[in-house]
């Protein structure tokens, strides 16, 4: 009941705070556009620079092999299993000029084709004994996960070539496998799991502001005396934040559809594991909001927590899994006890392998009871600072 | 002190070295108005905070109809305060907020709904009940503070300055508002005014310090022997701000 009276009161103070709640809404729609400009349009894509200083060699027949270009064309060539190209080739005229755009972040690795490659590889084509070979020279930024990829492909395209180019055939035949429908995911379909999770992490800000408000006003020193429950408080004020953090959610959907996002598993899942983690960020918001005196003070203390769950929870770039114990198959680890975690993984389950909700169970737990946990933390310390007697 | 509605004894509240309330005693009535007077930083709001459960003491007894007030543990239901600050919810109008807060100490709706409109009558508000606090002049911000310590109808009354930053019209509308409280309640205020405190109280007590420097009728201050040296200066019957000042001031000692 004293809950229902909490509720309507923070839903008519939130619904009057027009200004708040306009941006709490329009922050993650935002970024959808945003990436929608910047990323639409490209695949994961890798630029490789190429050197090629092959001087060419004259075949037994007369006519001249160029192994240099028909690499060069035979990388460009190479296709994925999803039909899009493995790398994009870019000519450069010097080592000391792929490097520079290897520092410049314009290519995410250099090779350099040697100048007796033709010749190499004519020899060996007429001795199949000869110890001729050519030093094939890759360089990049082994900080650049893009690195790591474009070589092994490069490297990959041009073993194939060698080997139909000297008759020997490969010993091995790479067959490659897209996981789920992560072939025909574009860079903005796999920003949006971030973003849609990013549009409810932004609620600590709002979550905590609530509570840091009515305790610097002096209102809470009014509702202690009449001998309010935490829990009370708590629920009635995150039942407005859960409100308002379905309509942010709703509306960045709404936003990524209309820009061609697609899901391969049903969106609702993804909906709802989204509207849960909005429950523990608010209890997370309101543990915040429980420990600071004034609305300032809250503003400054979340940018932590928010911190923590942007930059260590997978939402904002991919992290080496950090595991300490084994729970029902999942690794679990320090960073697992942030919401997002989990949030991100089951959102990129079900929006780009096409899982259902019943596939990430174990996310949707964790969720659940990470929220029980802040939510009572955050009751008992809104009781112990704010609601009993000094 | 058998029948008093509230007895405070030798009450005592340190910061540090400083003595902010300092073995204070008195007793209040039932259907009194009880004025607690002091200059700035006498402990007039440190000892109503204690008297209200808020803060705990550091010495001393307070007794609510013979119970102990514990911090924390008060039977707040049947405690009001209005705080010295303004305290309301700048983003509820001026109904809505004493529904709101009618129904955290759990009257029901209708109840909450009924005397939210009669305090609004009561201090002159009727017409902004719909308006939003924030939208209020101070005054009439001063006179919704006082309405919210009174929503769950407390026995008790406690107000700490509600005075302050009011025009004539609005001080008389208080005042006459606070005297009819005393015909069910019981009113504890404190106050710098001493004009209103002698027109409004049945009793008052004179504080400095933290500690007690007199307690009477103002009738029995004005008139009393302590006094008469200060009617004989003045050729007139002293007045309370000069029994005041000649208790806790050093203007009239020099
Ligand atoms: N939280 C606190 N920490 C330290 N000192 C305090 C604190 N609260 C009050 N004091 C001190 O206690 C003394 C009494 O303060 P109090 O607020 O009770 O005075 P007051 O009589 O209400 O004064 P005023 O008329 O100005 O409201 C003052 O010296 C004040 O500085
Ligand atoms: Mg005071």
């Amino acid at each position: 009941m004293k809950a229902l009276a909490v509720f309507r009161k923070t839903l008519r103070e939130t619904g009057r705070d027009r200004w708040v709640v306009a941006l709490t809404l329009a922050f993650a729609p935002c970024f959808v556009i945003i990436y929608f400009f910047a990323f639409s349009d490209t695949m994961p894509a890798y630029q490789l620079a190429v050197v090629n200083l092959d001087r060419g060699a004259a075949e037994a027949d007369g006519t001249r092999l160029h192994a240099g270009d028909d690499i060069v064309a035979s990388i460009a060539a190479a296709k994925r299993a999803s039909g899009r190209p493995v790398v994009e080739v870019v000519a450069v005229d010097s080592a000391e000029d792929g490097r520079r755009r290897l520092r410049d972040h314009d290519v995410a690795a250099l090779v350099v084709l040697p100048a007796d490659l033709s010749a190499s590889l004519l020899r060996l084509r007429v001795d199949p004994a000869s110890s001729a070979s050519a030093a094939v020279h890759l360089e990049g930024d082994l900080t650049n996960p893009k690195y790591i990829i474009a070589g092994t492909l490069a490297m990959a395209a041009t073993d194939a070539y060698v080997s139909e180019a000297t008759g020997r055939g490969g010993p091995l035949r790479v067959v490659e496998t897209p996981l789920g429908a992560s072939a025909e995911r574009s860079d903005f379909d796999l920003a949006m799991a971030g973003l849609f999770v990013f549009a409810v992490v932004m609620l600590v800000y709002l979550a905590s502001m609530t509570v840091a408000r009515e305790v610097e006003s002096g209102a809470m020193r009014r509702l202690r005396q009449s001998r309010m429950r935490a829990l009370d408080y708590l629920v009635g004020v995150s039942a407005v934040l859960v409100l308002v953090a379905v309509a942010a959610v709703l509306l960045t959907f709404a936003a990524a559809w209309a820009f061609g996002f697609t899901s391969q598993g049903p969106v609702w899942a993804a909906i709802a594991v989204t509207a849960v983690t909005a429950m523990s960020v608010i209890g997370i918001g309101l543990m915040v909001g429980a420990c600071t005196r004034t609305v300032a003070q809250a503003f400054v203390v979340a940018n932590f927590p928010l911190g923590l769950l942007m930059f260590l929870t997978g939402l904002m770039f991919p992290l080496p899994p950090v595991h300490l114990v084994t729970i029902a198959g999942h690794g679990v680890g320090p960073f697992d006890l942030l919401p997002p975690t989990h949030a991100v993984v089951a959102i990129n389950q079900i929006c780009t392998m096409g899982v259902g909700l019943g596939d990430v169970w174990f996310e949707l737990v964790a969720l659940v009871v990470l929220t029980g946990g802040y939510f009572a933390a955050g009751a008992a310390v809104l009781h112990r600072r704010h609601l009993r007697g000094a | 002190m058998g029948d008093a509605m509230l007895a405070v004894t030798g009450l005592v509240k340190r910061y540090g070295a400083l003595a902010a309330v300092d073995g204070l005693s008195f007793a209040v009535r039932p259907g009194e108005v009880f004025g607690l007077l002091g200059p700035n930083g006498a402990g007039k709001t440190t000892t109503i905070r204690m008297i209200c459960g808020e803060l705990r003491r550091d010495g001393g007894t307070i007794l609510l109809h013979g119970t102990a007030v514990e911090a924390g543990r008060t039977d707040r239901v049947r405690v009001g305060l209005c705080p010295q600050e303004i305290v309301v919810w700048d983003k509820l109008t001026c109904f809505e907020q004493l529904r709101f807060l009618g129904e955290m100490y759990g009257l029901p709706g209708r109840v909450a709904t009924a005397r939210g409109e009669r305090l609004l009558a009561d201090l002159g508000l009727a017409d902004r009940a719909r308006s939003l606090a924030g939208t209020l002049s101070g005054g009439m911000r001063r006179r919704l503070n006082i309405a919210l310590a009174l929503v769950h109808d407390p026995e008790l009354v406690v107000l700490d300055e509600p005075g302050a930053g009011l025009d004539p019209q609005s001080r008389v509308r208080v005042r006459e508002f606070i005297r009819s409280l005393a015909q069910h309640r019981t009113v504890l205020l404190t106050t710098h005014e001493m004009d209103e405190a002698a027109r409004v109280c049945d009793q008052v007590a004179i504080i400095d310090r933290g500690r007690l420097l007199a307690c009477a009728s103002p009738a029995e201050l004005t008139g009393g022997d302590d006094v008469r040296h200060l009617a004989r200066a003045r050729a007139a019957t002293p007045s309370l701000e000069d029994v005041f000042l000649s208790l806790t001031g050093r203007a009239l000692r020099q």
